[in-house]
């Protein structure tokens, strides 16, 4: 059997290249990284990353605890403990298994922990299906959480690097959500670069939790119960974190290039074609992939069209991406997700993208929403034509609905 | 421009929390009588409340609804008209959860406003126990032992009608007396529950308490720090571990004393306090082990001495005590400071033996219950008699 | 499970033989807002004192954690965490799983420390259940749960109403929360 391609071998110093899903490929970073403990719980489509964790581990490839877990909840709060002693740990889920670990997921951030999460975005029950929405994920966006989405492999690997140098950091200690699209992600294997562990050891330093390591060295009380003399001094500290984490960000690229050699330019959200473009969709995730492929045929036919793909969710670039918006005469959000009742019903990120636009001095340009792609549904090259056309209308200045749902039989 | 009324009762947590309750709901029914709206609240940081912590309890009324509002979406109220302490010992300052540092007794109180106690103690005693104020306030002793009422099998004394009665006295603009016992009747549908708020309202008799008079402690608060002077992670440093200390008399080095928690004391909780005869102590060790505030001092003579910071008279000391009045817990009201006993005993054993059997014999019960099956029924009609005869 | 795996070493503490020879020190200590005469902030001292200075301990949402600390003020001399109510068997577990694979790779120094979680009858044995089960199907991971009950299960505070009546209350028992 022709191992090269397929599995992921070990030598320190040079750069291997190997056929491994998204999944997978934060699994080897974990390995990179020199994770200490891990826990996990199955639920598609996250389950691939505890699966090929748990094969590391089984062959030697990786030293750390693997535990798993009974439950969610147990799963989230065990690596927040580990996390409190110094360990350096991953977890994830999907879905409504997410949902089950919420409790855990609120004080997380509250406890200022720098928790490595994958979610395979998974829609939540009910109906229980597989296919990727983004609403599990999103449903912490308020609460101190780094979120971040990926649309191929090996941003995957090297996000997950990035995350844990973000977040590690003493200025931060925020967790960090890396969402991967079910199915498109976690269950597709691509080529991917997985860099030398000479070179992970140069870009990320080993955890250090400093003062507020949980060890009878450095006897702390931590959390204890506090009232409303204190909360908003607390939640205080976690906001001036989070303003703290986009320079954070930003080094870490900058160092991520240049120790890797592979450049994201803006780390918070990727352009294409959008130099000389009249309008642009948004997106986030794998969807762009079936986008850049319209975007390119549209080209051919004289239609200017470019996509703003956010990578990091929180913390939200407002004002880069109000800038960047102000080019161009509308702009299309497609969403991968739900918010009901929200104003104009749209999604979260047209919410979102709106209230980046709105304070902005410069030209805001109308905003349609698109709700696309739920429950694993493909976006398809039609469903994105039709997008764009409905966008055009609302560059030229006719009326449109602003929120569409697409691709839905009707 | 309306007028505001505030009334606080102060009491021990758990153990009154119905008595609180019923009097201050009284008194905002009691006000709705003559068309005054108003709310009824606990103070929200004081709960969950624990058996014999400080909490507070208010009524706000207000001549109309307007201006209820100023007294509405708040914890508490910056200043009350009235205030209840349903404990005497309550008058020695609070240290409740909702509070940092000691709040003294009559701390909310405005110009003029009256103090109103439950006690069998003289006015003398009381002033003594309680902060000086600023201005001059009003002190009004409704006589009575400490009430339960509410709570459970304990026995109702009328105390919170007496209560009622009293407040028309001294704050007529509120609610008249006729207007409360309405008010009592159609909640207890009791006759004699009404008489006794009108027997409370005749034997209403106030003093004033001068700026000079009563504690002159200063009592302990602290500041409370600014959001980025605070550790992150919500975490604070533990309690430094506690070390031997030197006897006084003859400078040993020995024992241990545990270090405090120090923004947080726990003696107000007090209603009684341990005396210990050092004579007598057989140094079992059982009353040390068994605090479960671990107040003991290990003295470096191997004796136990409660730290009066932190004890918070719960009385566990003297039911594991197996030598008679070797730990006795006697009423709070005999004592004016927290003085250390063994260093008292250390300096004149003599001296002190008399003082601790003084205060043995001279203490007035103030428990329910507290010390053998039975014994509450035994002081059940003493209480029924004080209340009525005041 | 069919092999045993070798728990890593326990501390070595002589056991205490008369309450004359108990250590003197403190490692929970007063100022806690407990009620009067709380026999669980007893056992809190006591297991803490037992425990010895190389422990963490980890408390999970109840009277223990509620009354024992509020922000800016403990009661604790060892390092102590905050858990959820259900969640003492996996914050027991997170604790022991971090010290020995810190330890294992040289990221830590080497020495035997305990892990105690503890919980009321109401976070252990109502929703904690699941979680301490698993935990104890864990004998690599040396930690100690401490379950106390008042018999009085659902919790006394108002704002926890997990249930009007807990798996442990005795049915001979009422409580107003």
């Amino acid at each position: 059997m022709a191992e090269a391609a397929t599995s992921v071998q070990e030598h320190k110093k040079t750069d291997e290249t190997a056929l491994i899903t998204g999944s997978e490929a934060i699994a080897v970073a974990c390995k990179l990284a020199d994770v200490d403990v891990i826990t996990a719980y199955p639920i598609r489509p996250y389950d691939t990353v505890m699966q090929y964790v748990a094969k590391l581990v089984a062959n030697g490839e990786m030293d750390c605890e693997y535990i798993v877990a009974e439950g969610e909840h147990s799963q989230f709060e065990i690596v927040k403990h580990a996390s409190a002693c110094g360990a350096r740990v991953f977890c994830g889920s999907s879905g409504v298994g997410w949902m089950y670990a919420m409790e855990a997921l609120t004080v997380t951030p509250a406890l200022r922990i720098p928790m490595i999460a994958m979610v395979g975005n998974r829609a939540l029950d009910d109906p229980g299906a597989f296919g990727v929405e983004h609403n599990d994920a999103l449903a912490v966006r308020d609460l101190g959480w780094q979120l971040v989405w990926v649309n191929s492999p090996q941003e995957a690997l090297d996000t997950a690097l990035i995350a844990y140098r973000v977040s590690e950091d003493r200025r931060i200690f925020l967790p960090c959500a890396i969402s991967c699209d079910g199915a498109f992600l976690t269950h597709s294997q691509a080529l991917v670069q997985i860099p030398a562990q000479e070179k992970v050891d140069a870009f990320l330093p080993r955890y250090n939790r400093a003062d507020l390591l949980l060890h009878p060295d450095n006897p702390i009380t931590v959390a204890p119960q506090g009232n409303e003399d204190w909360v908003m001094e607390i939640r205080r500290q976690n906001f001036a974190a989070m303003e703290r984490t986009a320079g954070v960000i930003r080094e870490a690229y900058a160092d991520f290039e240049r120790i890797f050699g592979r450049p994201y330019g803006n780390p918070f959200f990727e352009e294409y074609k959008t130099e000389d473009a009249d309008i642009v969709l948004m997106g986030m995730g794998t969807l762009s992939t079936p986008v850049r492929v319209a975007i390119r045929q549209m080209r051919e036919k004289g239609k200017k069209v470019g996509l703003v793909r956010m990578r990091w969710f929180r913390p939200f670039a407002a004002e880069e991406l109000a800038n960047c918006l102000s080019r161009f005469s509308a702009v299309g959000v497609i969403d991968r997700d739900y918010s009901f009742g929200s104003p104009y019903m749209g999604g979260v990120l047209a919410g979102e993208v709106r209230n980046a636009l709105y304070p902005s001095p410069g030209r805001k340009p109308p905003v349609l929403g698109f709700i696309c792609g739920l429950g694993g549904r493909e976006v398809t090259v039609p469903d994105v034509e039709k997008m764009v056309e409905s966008v055009y209308r609302a560059a030229e200045g006719k009326s449109q609905p602003l929120t569409q749902w697409v691709g839905l039989r009707e | 421009m309306g007028r505001l009324f505030a009334i606080e009762i102060i009491y021990r947590g758990i153990f009154q929390k119905t008595l609180a309750k019923n009097i201050s709901r009284a008194i905002v029914l009691a006000a709705h009588e003559e068309g005054k709206p108003g709310i009824s609240f606990g103070r929200y940081g004081d709960s969950p409340e624990r058996n014999g912590i400080p909490a507070k309890n208010f009524a706000i009324v207000a001549t109309d609804d307007v201006t209820l509002e100023e007294g509405m979406a708040k914890y508490e109220p910056k200043e009350v008209d009235i205030t209840i302490a349903v404990d005497d010992t309550l008058c020695k300052g609070v240290e409740s959860w909702a509070w940092y540092g000691l709040q003294p007794v009559n701390r909310l109180l405005k110009p003029g406003g009256t103090l109103i106690v439950t006690s069998r103690e003289k006015p003398e005693t009381i002033i003594t126990m309680s902060h000086r104020k600023e201005y001059p306030y009003q002190l009004a002793i409704m006589t009575g032992t400490v009430s339960f009422s509410g709570l459970w099998a304990y026995k109702d004394d009328h105390t919170d009608v007496r209560i009622l009665g009293i407040i028309s006295r001294v704050l007529p603009d509120l609610f008249t007396l006729k207007s409360v016992q309405k008010v009592i009747m159609e909640v207890w549908k009791d006759p004699i529950k009404v008489q006794s708020a009108a027997k409370a309202f005749d034997r209403t008799s106030s003093i004033t308490v001068r700026p000079d008079q009563g504690n002159p402690e200063v009592p302990y608060k602290f500041d409370l720090p600014k959001w980025h002077e605070m550790g992150e992670g919500i975490a604070i440093p533990s309690i430094p571990a506690g070390g031997a200390f030197e006897d006084p008399e003859t400078r040993a080095v020995g024992g241990f004393r545990p270090d405090r928690n120090p923004t947080f004391k726990k003696y107000t909780t007090r209603t009684m306090r341990p005396v210990i005869n050092f004579d007598t102590c057989i140094k079992c060790t059982l009353c040390w082990l068994q605090c479960p505030d671990s107040c003991f001092d290990v003295t470096p003579d191997h004796l136990y001495d409660a730290n009066m910071l932190a004890c918070c008279g719960c009385g566990v000391c003297e039911a594991v005590c197996p030598v008679k009045e070797c730990v006795t817990m006697v009423n709070e009201t005999e004592f004016a400071d927290n003085a250390s006993q063994w260093e008292m005993w250390k300096k004149d054993k003599k001296g002190y033996e008399a003082w601790l059997q003084s205060k043995i014999a001279g203490r007035r019960e103030r428990s329910h219950g507290f010390r053998y099956r039975g014994q509450y029924e035994e002081q059940i009609p003493e209480m029924l008699n004080i209340a009525s005869e005041g | 499970m069919a092999t045993y795996t070798q728990i890593d070493p326990t501390q070595q503490l002589d056991p205490f033989k008369g309450v004359k020879k108990l250590p003197l020190e403190e490692f929970f200590t007063s100022g806690h807002r407990t009620c009067q005469g709380c026999e669980s902030s007893l056992v809190m001292k006591m297991m803490a004192k037992a425990a010895g200075p190389r422990t963490i301990v980890l408390g999970s949402t109840g009277c223990m954690y509620v009354a024992n600390t509020t922000y800016y003020s403990t009661s604790w001399v060892l390092p102590w965490m905050h858990t959820q109510l259900g969640s003492s068997g996996s914050a027991a577990l997170g604790a022991s799983a971090a010290l020995k694979a810190l330890m294992r790779k040289g990221k830590m120094k080497k020495e035997p420390i305990n892990v105690i979680a503890f919980c009321g009858d109401g976070g252990g044995a109502d929703m904690g259940v699941g979680a301490i089960s698993a935990t104890l199907t864990h004998p690599d991971y040396n930690c100690l749960i401490l379950c106390t009950t008042t018999n009085l299960t659902p919790i006394r505070t108002s704002s926890f109403r997990a249930a009007r009546r807990g798996g442990r209350t005795l049915p001979s028992v009422r409580r107003e929360t």
